[in-house]
């Protein structure tokens, strides 16, 4: 993706978020900018291992106990696992901002999760290159019915303590802006399309916000 | 020999990396690595005893994952501590206790408490008791090293050795620098402090270099080899035995002391480094400590003068003590992030209300303040049991406020000081008062010197305080205080003053004060307890510094004086364009001229509160955004604080109370956040219990507060149970409780089932609830 394309892309994501428009508030949109640019850009790590199809999991490993993940990587060979964080400076500064400045607080809140999205897209970006072949579309812990207690895991099995990444016992992850996930990969291409709302076996309970990808 | 008297006189060799050795002997993937000392402890010895064949003089424990905490239930804290140590035992080779990150993020960020760390580690010291030394590696965060490190000295008399893991950028992970590190581990009285871990020998090699500059015991360094490369998704490292010989060689010619290897490093770079350096008795020089003032990224060094902001403190300040006695630290975490952004050099901290609990209410607070502000706090209380609470919390070296001459004093407080390195304010009074000559205060200061260094306690830790009296009542003695200051100057010592309380009972009186300042500036003060709102006063000392020379050539006086501050222009706009563009300062002037001539309760009434609601009704019909609705709340707020600061009673117009709290287990609080501003603004009175709360603590604060409307907030549907958990308490406690929820995965009907009253699909709809609740009594 070109950069600019790229940056306009989070720019779009932080206004979904904030429920709201570029160009009704030129305030607004003036601190937006600020905040995009300023914002300290992350760390993403990753770790390749092969997949075994029946049953669904890595090799060596325990198998996924999850429905949702099997049509996603039914096709592929091998699986990326990767995290991905804004750091702890990110939190820091949102909790300063709540104590005096609501507004940026709410802001930087928005663009903090599209810039970690965007750490992520830039991340798989850099996958194709080294690696080349084809990747799935990613899918995260808490997605349908992928377990959130993988998180544990998955940042056992990719050392994601080295970028400063850690889980609580109720399996959220801190630093607050971070990902973790899953990428189906192989060298031959992959069929595989996921509408993200549409094929989630949670459709029916959930109101769209827990995957914050929903355009 | 003990490792003690072996460091003293020896380069240490130690050993390399563990993880990628146990790797190599076929550990199934995802596998707790501790596992194997229970398993195949044969391998282990193997592990070992290669290493030891080597070189390396000392080896590690496999015990980096052993904690409480990584090991859960999976396995034994004990038996796998006291496995690995007795495989290390087999080569005869010095044994390590090695102590990893608990993996959990401290608080106020995660929800790891100090405490909690502490126990942690206290469980693995305990076990490990037969170990040579312990070695606490790859941290990141500077409150969790401290828990660790204190949890060594606290229940074993093993030597400590520290090593942090610094990025390219010379910081932790968490925001460390590297002299905050030193300052702060050399202060609790580690054995040797360094580096390990995550960069190659070529990129620590800055960092090594201002660790060794600093440091003043030894300084240990186990780079990794090279950094990680991903190729064909395997980590590989790239320098060879060799050149990280060659690096290691560079590193003992910098002075330090301890090497070894981390990840990527194994058998073959020891033997290589055996080759290159000298391990034979040598002696070597001690250097002096450096002693400054310090929180995780700042240091203070009293070269030039220092600012101690006052305004954190409950007496004489009527929205703090309400705030504090109804348990919400907001109001002075505010105040510690305006001084902040107002020039401070340091932060004081007092919560000295009778009627709460100080020890709680200061040891939470010095956890948020440590995060939120970025310099080093002074931990103000007249019990040494709160002054040692906060001590012990303050990531940093952190300033006691205070001791004085009086010999329970000095028993009491010193012990502190010396156990956290900590900076100590000294007042120049004893069991007879304050004297009225300064000779005396002078005969006072040197008593208490002397007393601090028979504690060990060098004299460049104390900052001496000549009290000053109020002119108002003792104007024949004003004198005295400044003269003092001289002395005690002259005597090459720090000194401080609460410069304010010259003025008391006196008019104008930042006059006053701002011209006292310049006489004790001139007589030598080195820092002040002081406002650092009050412009004049940090001008006053700006322009003093620059008539005593003390400032060349101007620069920080050109650089920092401020100019008057302009008058707001009048503007014709209206109250509701004001508010909903965010213009604060406009609000402020407004408020301020309708109160001369409008009764406050009636500006409340008639004013404010339909331009909110008019700003309310525009964002129901989707005209303004949330946002938007944000900053007017905000902006309005300012009106609101002009109108408290000018009224006796702290009750403006307040239409009922409400609870606020994210549930247990969660850790989101930005819409909670969100929704308090938007109830504040509206005139409720909200009581933030934070987040991650657990229910009996929601529950024990309705019934204490007699509040009747609680709003819980759970963004994960994880958490959603705790949320379900937390009404059910409350309504067996209190039927007549109401409850209202929101937050990311709730729905009407899901809150229906876990039996809220209300659903507030956003922040605006949870103000309708709470009008529907109070407004109609």
């Amino acid at each position: 993706m070109e950069i600019w394309n790229w940056y306009k892309s989070m720019k779009d994501d932080v206004y979904r978020y904030l429920k709201m428009q570029p160009g009704v508030d030129e305030d607004i949109d003036k601190k937006i900018e600020i905040l995009l640019t300023k914002t300290d850009p992350g760390r993403t790590t990753y770790k390749v291992f092969d997949l075994i199809q029946d049953p669904l999991g890595i090799k060596d490993f325990e198998p996924f106990e999850s429905e949702s993940l099997k049509p996603i990587l039914k096709y592929a060979d091998r699986i990326i696992l990767f995290a991905a964080t804004l750091g702890v400076e990110f939190d820091r500064k949102v909790k300063q901002l709540q104590y005096h400045n609501q507004l940026e607080m709410m802001l930087l809140d928005a663009v903090g999760s599209a810039k970690v999205e965007a750490l992520v897209d830039e991340m798989c970006e850099k996958i194709k290159t080294t690696l080349g072949g084809y990747q799935t579309p990613r899918f995260s812990p808490g997605y349908g019915d992928f377990d959130l207690a993988f998180q544990e895991k998955l940042l056992r099995l990719i050392d994601g303590h080295k970028i400063g990444l850690t889980v609580t016992n109720s399996f959220l992850l801190s630093p607050s802006k971070s990902i973790t996930g899953v990428i189906g990969f192989s060298l031959k291409p992959m069929d595989v399309k996921y509408n993200i709302c549409d094929d989630c076996l949670r459709r029916t309970t959930c109101d769209k916000t827990i995957c914050r990808r929903v355009k | 020999m003990n490792f003690r008297t072996y460091l003293k006189n020896h380069v240490v060799l130690l050993d390399g990396a563990m993880g990628t050795q146990i790797q190599k002997q076929g550990l199934p993937l995802g596998a707790i690595p501790e596992s194997i000392q229970l398993l195949q402890p044969d391998r282990l010895i193997q592990i070992h005893k290669d290493y030891v064949a080597s070189g390396s003089k000392v080896v590690s424990t496999n015990t980096f994952g052993a904690s409480p905490y990584k090991l859960k239930n999976k396995q034994d804290v004990k038996e796998t501590i006291e496995k690995a140590i007795a495989c290390a035992r087999e080569t005869g080779a010095y044994v390590a206790l090695d102590l990893g990150p608990t993996g959990q993020m401290m608080e106020p960020i995660g929800p790891l408490t100090f405490d909690e760390a502490y126990e942690s580690y206290k469980t693995q010291v305990l076990c490990g008791l037969d170990a040579d030394l312990v070695l606490i590696e790859t941290m990141s965060d500077l409150n969790e090293v401290r828990a660790a490190v204190l949890a060594v000295k606290e229940n074993s008399d093993l030597p400590v050795i520290v090593s942090m893991t610094f990025q390219e950028d010379g910081r932790t992970l968490t925001g460390v620098t590297a002299e905050s590190y030193v300052l702060t581990m050399e202060g609790l009285g580690v054995d040797g402090l360094g580096v390990n871990c995550s960069l190659g020998p070529d990129a620590l090699m800055p960092i090594v270099k201002e660790i060794t500059d600093l440091a003043s015991v030894p300084v240990i360094v186990q780079a990794n080899a090279g950094l990680p490369e991903v190729i064909n998704g395997e980590t590989v490292f790239q320098v060879s035995p060799t050149l990280y010989s060659q690096y290691a060689k560079a590193f003992v010619d910098m002075g330090v002391r301890i090497i070894g290897g981390c990840c990527g490093t194994g058998p073959e770079h020891i033997k290589a480094i055996c080759e290159v350096i000298n391990e034979s008795y040598q002696e070597f020089t001690l250097k002096e400590p450096t002693l400054k003032v310090c929180s995780q990224r700042k240091t203070v060094d009293f070269n030039d003068f220092v600012i101690i902001g006052e305004r954190i403190n409950p007496t004489g300040n009527k929205k703090l003590k309400a705030s504090l006695r109804a348990g919400d630290l907001n109001a002075c975490i505010k105040e510690g992030i305006i001084q902040g952004d107002h020039g401070i050099h340091v932060l004081d901290v007092n919560v000295g209300l009778p009627d709460i609990d100080e020890l709680d209410v200061m040891i939470h607070l010095v956890d948020t303040l440590s995060h939120v502000v970025d310099v080093p706090l002074q931990i103000d209380s007249s019990k040494s049991k709160v002054l040692e609470a906060g001590l012990r919390r303050f990531p940093g070296i952190g300033i006691i406020n205070s001791v004085n001459g009086k010999e329970k004093s000095m028993e009491k407080i010193f012990p502190i000081a010396k156990k956290y390195g900590a900076f100590v304010i000294c007042l120049t009074m004893d069991e007879e008062g304050i004297p009225h000559t300064y000779e005396k205060r002078v005969e006072i200061a040197e008593k208490i010197i002397s007393s601090a260094e028979s504690y060990g306690i060098s004299r460049e830790k104390l900052i001496i305080d000549t009290l000053v009296l109020t002119v108002s009542a003792q104007q024949k003695e004003v004198m005295d205080t400044i003269k003092a200051i001289e002395r005690i100057h002259e005597l090459g010592l720090k000194t401080t003053l609460g410069i304010s309380n010259v003025s008391y009972g006196m008019p104008n009186r930042k006059l006053l004060t701002r011209t006292f300042m310049t006489l004790a500036r001139a007589a030598g003060l080195s820092s002040a307890i002081m406002d650092p709102l009050d412009e004049d006063l940090k001008n006053t000392i700006l322009a003093t510094d620059v008539l005593l020379n003390l400032d060349p050539q101007g620069e920080r006086y050109i650089h920092f004086v401020t100019e008057q501050e302009t008058q707001i222009e009048k503007t014709e706009v209206s109250l509701y364009d004001m508010v909903l563009k965010g213009f604060k300062d406009q609000v402020k002037a407004w408020t301020i001229e309708q109160l001369n001539h409008l009764e406050p309760l009636k500006l409340v009434d008639e004013f404010l509160i339909p331009t909110l609601d008019e700003i309310g009704l525009k964002f129901e019909q989707k005209i303004l955004f949330l946002p938007q609705l944000i900053r007017a709340a905000e902006t309005i707020g300012v009106a609101f604080d002009v109108i408290k600061s000018q009224l006796e009673s702290d009750t403006v117009s307040n239409r009922g109370s409400i609870i606020m709290a994210t549930v247990k287990g969660d850790v989101h609080d930005i819409g909670k956040n969100l929704v308090k501003i938007l109830l504040e603004n509206y005139g409720f009175n909200v009581i933030d219990l934070g987040k991650d709360v657990e229910p009996e603590k929601i529950v024990e604060s309705a019934i204490k507060h007699h509040v009747k409307l609680v709003g819980l907030s759970a963004l994960m549907t994880t958490t959603v149970v705790s949320m379900e958990e937390t009404i059910q308490l409350l309504k067996e406690k209190d039927p007549s409780i109401q409850v209202f929820v929101g937050g990311a995965v709730l729905t009407e009907s899901y809150s229906k089932k876990i039996k809220a009253d209300y659903y507030c699909k956003d922040a605006k709809a949870s103000v309708e609830v709470a009008k529907r609740i109070f407004d109609q009594k």
